[in-house]
């Protein structure tokens, strides 16, 4: 299948003079194309006949890795299948390079090496060093089988590979094959499959294979596909004392404070402008705010990632001095000054993927760095919401550098609940970073509303927001100008109001990430109330939408939230004295575990007052519970629609 | 005829370059007419031509003459329609369940039959029935029960819907029932209230919808959403809503824009049109039961 991080779609197709009379079909795709096959689903785009990989060690910093893939295109919508592509970086070579395609009239087709195109790999960096090498199939079409394979020789940083078998389409066929040199041996560990015995086994060399893979089909709000597949890890060690593997996470813990070694060291500018910053603080909390508010705001994210830079941060100095970095950049800059105040820290390295760090599995699959802050004993970290104990009875502070708009002492979602490799003492240690309850990330609006005898609606709304309900508020409008942020709010009022005018939106502690996002809205909605003869339709839930449509088809997976939440609604309406309720909708209660919601309508004298609470306890809900959460959904979603019915007084 | 695809860029003559043009279209002489062909779109039937080049300033090259600029055929509303028949019957649960017929034609059915040539038959079922469910509330079933004739060209694409969906909410004793089923999930279309650049559609269009909506026996229809006409120089909406029997109702919607550009000066007037269709379109049928209504 595909090693994380080294399989790239192509987005430009080379153009094709292959033809069937220069094709030279070598035997395995041959053979593969003979497999039978079962029996499939209607969607199969396509089923991979055969996935093969072989890794030959040949050093400590070398291994040639040859693949081989054939795929069968089943449907129009399988065409993808005959885009190949592979990526090497500096210093690492493809050796060879081809692709075939037998269509289902049985014309060949070859692509040789120079058919390939190559190009860099756009990411999020600003500037990094993969190449591509990338084709097109001819006649990828149904009924086609496409094929491709290569050789690379690899310099990798770590003597370790991972390896997931499964994919969006079924595997019929997977190997893995792993050649060492005398006297070195490997370590597999496995995840999202019963550890499999390997076919042949020599001590230093292993195959191991898998038959019949299921396809693992996109689900809205399933957890990322690398927490789902079937895993391969595997640690290969020479002999003697080595740094530089991944066989448990405590190696790979010693490998990265190896690698980082004097990253964090100082400079005088450095440390004077620490001391500067952290002038008059005399406790911790002071310090370490104070150094991390300006590794914040005055740090910018630009990510260079040249060779090794991918794992390996800058130096504290040159970031310091640049005044950007990536992730482990600032990590290094912040750990850096927080040392000068006397305060030690660690690095924390993390998946922004919930699920793809597996503790079987010890691998470098992470792709963030965060720091633990040491909390010395005795100081109060009651204000902390982000506390972990590492085995050795340290307390530290979970914080991310790299994000803006999340203050210290709290996380955001997508770190929260997931495993994390704390490097420090020179060691690894698998930490899992705390899941916040729900009254970290609240949303309360509470408005007062006076509705008109011809259906107009005007009033208040004021939205208090903490947690992600701020940070995500703080990321659209921060970098907006004025004019944008009326414009994103009014779509967001459009969600459930139409026609309406936003008169004024007043916006408290944008800047001030320690405090709530305050969001005060004055408007109205002249055709609010619908009007029906003597009766006036008015839906109390004026503003905010709890309820999604979830897909008839039957659930694999588990939904995966970001975070929990508590959210609640208070909206009274003055009504017009002409009218008198006829009749409200009934309350709701309902309770599923993984959340609740309630709400009611309460009319007193003259004003109608709808209240609601949505709490969600938990990150993850299992498929077993999909229609659970149907029927949940669709009682808040009735519940939304739900009008009040007024009648004219006589 | 050379031209621009409008979708990505506006002919400018002034400017000298040929990747301004990126397609060809046939303008041929008949019985002294001339009629705008686009051999080149799949799909496309006699006498349109996709709407990427209608409308469009390109090249034209006859034979033994001069090349000239000139403008492409414009196409009206009638030449992008899409008509809906429900026929459905709201249980006493509150559901929704009967059947859908749609017709796709011209521009429309090009677009449905392009999209269906790059899949097959299962792709092409999803195809309308993700549609479909676009349309109706969370939740709903949809399955697609004809064979559509995705290969003809010269007639409207037609489907036939089974569904089922969730539609009655209650208030009290009475029921809330959306009638115009086919916009409960549309989304106001502008939310800002400035506009710095004009409104562009891509092409005209019109949408024609009949509900035929049957509440079960032990309710009563109390109120049905007046009928309505809204009208701009360019664009009409237009709605009927009649009780059919005690517990039915009919509602016949007809949408129509006949400008592709509206300048930000007249951004207020489209905005105030499209509010108005979204409000008429959310105005439910009112039933009253003898008993307390609850869902059940």
């Amino acid at each position: 299948m595909r090693n994380s991080g080294r399989w790239y779609a192509p987005t430009a197709a080379v153009l094709l003079m292959a033809s069937c009379a220069w094709a030279t079909i070598p035997d395995w795709v041959r053979s593969a194309a003979g497999a039978s096959l079962p029996k499939y689903e209607p969607d199969t785009n396509a089923v991979v006949l055969l996935d093969e990989v072989s890794y030959s060690v040949t050093g400590p910093d070398e291994y040639i890795e040859h693949y081989r893939r054939a795929v069968k295109i089943l449907r129009p919508d399988g065409r993808g299948e005959g885009n190949f592509g592979v990526s090497f970086r500096q210093k690492e070579k493809v050796t060879s390079l081809h692709a075939w395609s037998i269509d289902k009239s049985g014309h060949e087709y070859e692509l040789k090496e120079k058919d390939f195109a190559e190009r860099g790999l756009f990411d999020f960096e600003l500037y990094n060093d993969i190449r591509l090498r990338t084709a097109t199939a001819p006649a990828a079409n149904p009924d086609s089988v496409v094929a491709f394979e290569y050789e690379v020789r690899r310099r990798p940083w770590l003597n370790h590979i991972d390896w997931g078998f499964e994919e969006s389409i079924p595997v019929h066929e997977a190997h893995v094959v792993l050649h060492l040199p005398q006297g070195w041996e490997y370590r597999a560990s496995w995840a999202g499959i019963s550890p499999v015995t390997p076919t042949q086994s020599t001590g230093s060399d292993a195959e191991w294979i898998l038959h019949d893979l299921p396809a693992i089909k996109h689900e809205a709000m399933s957890p990322p596909f690398w927490a789902l597949s079937a895993r391969l890890g595997l640690a290969y060690l020479e002999p003697g004392p080595s740094n530089r593997n991944a066989s448990s996470w405590e190696a790979l813990g010693r490998w990265y404070d190896q690698l980082t070694t004097g990253k964090r060291n100082p400079t005088p500018d450095l440390s004077e402008k620490t001391h500067q910053l952290t002038a008059g603080k005399t406790d911790f909390d002071g310090k370490v705010r104070a150094l991390a508010s300006f590794l914040q705001s005055d740090i910018r994210y630009v990510a260079i990632e040249i060779g090794v830079g991918g794992y390996q941060p800058h130096p504290a100095q040159d970031v310091f001095r640049a005044r950007y970095g990536d992730c482990k950049d600032k990590a290094t800059l912040l750990s850096s000054m927080l040392h000068e105040v006397g305060v030690e820290s660690d690095y924390v390295i993390v998946s922004t993927y919930r699920g793809t760090v597996h503790p079987d599995v010890p691998s470098p699959v992470f792709n963030h760095m965060i720091l633990a802050i040491e909390v010395p004993s005795g100081t109060n970290a009651d204000s902390y919401r982000t506390l972990v104990t590492a085995k050795n009875g340290k307390r530290y502070l979970i914080f991310d550098p790299t994000d803006p708009y999340t203050p210290l002492g709290e996380l955001r979602g997508e770190l929260q609940n997931t495993y994390a490799l704390l490097v420090a003492g020179g060691r690894g240690e698998l930490i899992r970073t705390p899941l916040l309850g729900p009254d970290t990330n609240m949303l309360v609006r509470t408005g007062h509303f006076t509705l008109g005898a011809d259906g107009g609606l005007a009033g208040e709304i004021v939205e208090d927001r903490s947690g992600d309900h701020a940070w995500r508020e703080r990321i659209a409008l921060i970098p907006a100008n004025q004019q944008e942020r009326t414009q994103q709010i009014e779509k967001r009022i459009s969600r459930s109001l139409n026609g309406f005018t936003l008169e004024k939106a007043d916006i408290q502690h944008l800047d001030q990430i320690d405090q709530k996002l305050v969001i005060s809205l004055k408007l109205n909605d002249p055709g609010y109330g619908q009007i029906r003869g003597p009766l006036m339709l008015v839906r109390p839930r004026i503003l905010g939408e709890k309820s999604f449509a979830l897909e008839r088809k039957p659930r694999q997976y588990p939904f995966q939230f970001e975070r929990t939440s508590r959210e609640t609604d208070s909206f009274e309406i003055e009504l017009p004295k002409e009218y008198a309720v006829e009749d409200v909708p009934d309350p709701v209660k309902v309770d599923a575990g993984f959340a609740s919601y309630q709400s009611k309508v309460e009319v007193q004298g003259s004003k109608v007052r709808y209240s609601r609470e949505f709490v969600r306890r938990d990150v993850m809900i299992g498929p077993e519970h999909t229609e659970e959460l149907r029927k949940f959904l669709g009682t808040i979603g009735a519940d939304e629609a739900a009008e009040v019915v007024l009648k004219r007084a006589p | 005829m050379w031209v621009p695809s409008r979708d990505t860029w506006i002919f400018e003559p002034a400017l000298l370059h040929t990747w301004q043009l990126s397609a060809e279209i046939v303008i041929a002489q008949l019985n002294g007419k001339e009629v705008f062909l686009d051999p080149g779109t799949k799909f496309c039937p006699y006498g349109l031509v996709d709407w990427r080049y209608s409308s469009v300033q390109g090249i034209r090259q006859r034979e033994g003459k001069d090349t000239e600029i000139v403008e492409s055929a414009s196409l009206d509303f009638s030449h992008a329609s899409i008509e809906r028949l429900g026929r459905v019957q709201v249980t006493p649960d509150g559901k929704a369940a009967g059947t859908i017929n749609v017709g796709y034609y011209g521009l429309e059915a090009i677009e449905r039959r392009s999209a269906g040539g790059r899949t097959d038959a299962e792709g092409r079922k999803k195809l309308l029935e993700d549609e479909v469910k676009s349309w109706l509330p969370a939740d709903s079933d949809v399955s697609l029960t004809n064979a559509p004739n995705w290969g003809a060209t010269d007639e409207q694409l037609g489907a036939e819907f089974k569904i089922s969906c969730p539609l009655a909410v209650g208030a009290g004793k009475r029921w809330i029932v959306p009638v115009h089923l086919f916009q409960v999930n549309e989304k106001p279309r502008y939310s800002a209230s400035e506009r710095t650049n004009p409104v562009y559609f891509d092409y005209l269009w019109r949408e024609i919808d009949e509900i035929h909506l049957t509440l079960p026996p032990e309710f009563a229809v109390e109120s049905v959403p007046p009928s309505d006409t809204v009208q701009l120089e360019y664009a009409r909406y237009r709605t009927i809503q009649k009780q059919e029997a005690a517990n039915s109702v009919v509602a016949i919607r007809d949408l129509m824009v006949g400008r592709l550009v509206v300048q930000p000066n007249k951004y207020k007037e489209i905005k105030g049109f499209f509010d108005k269709v979204k409000t008429e379109d959310d105005q439910p049928v009112v039933a009253k039961a003898a008993v307390h209504a609850e869902l059940r």
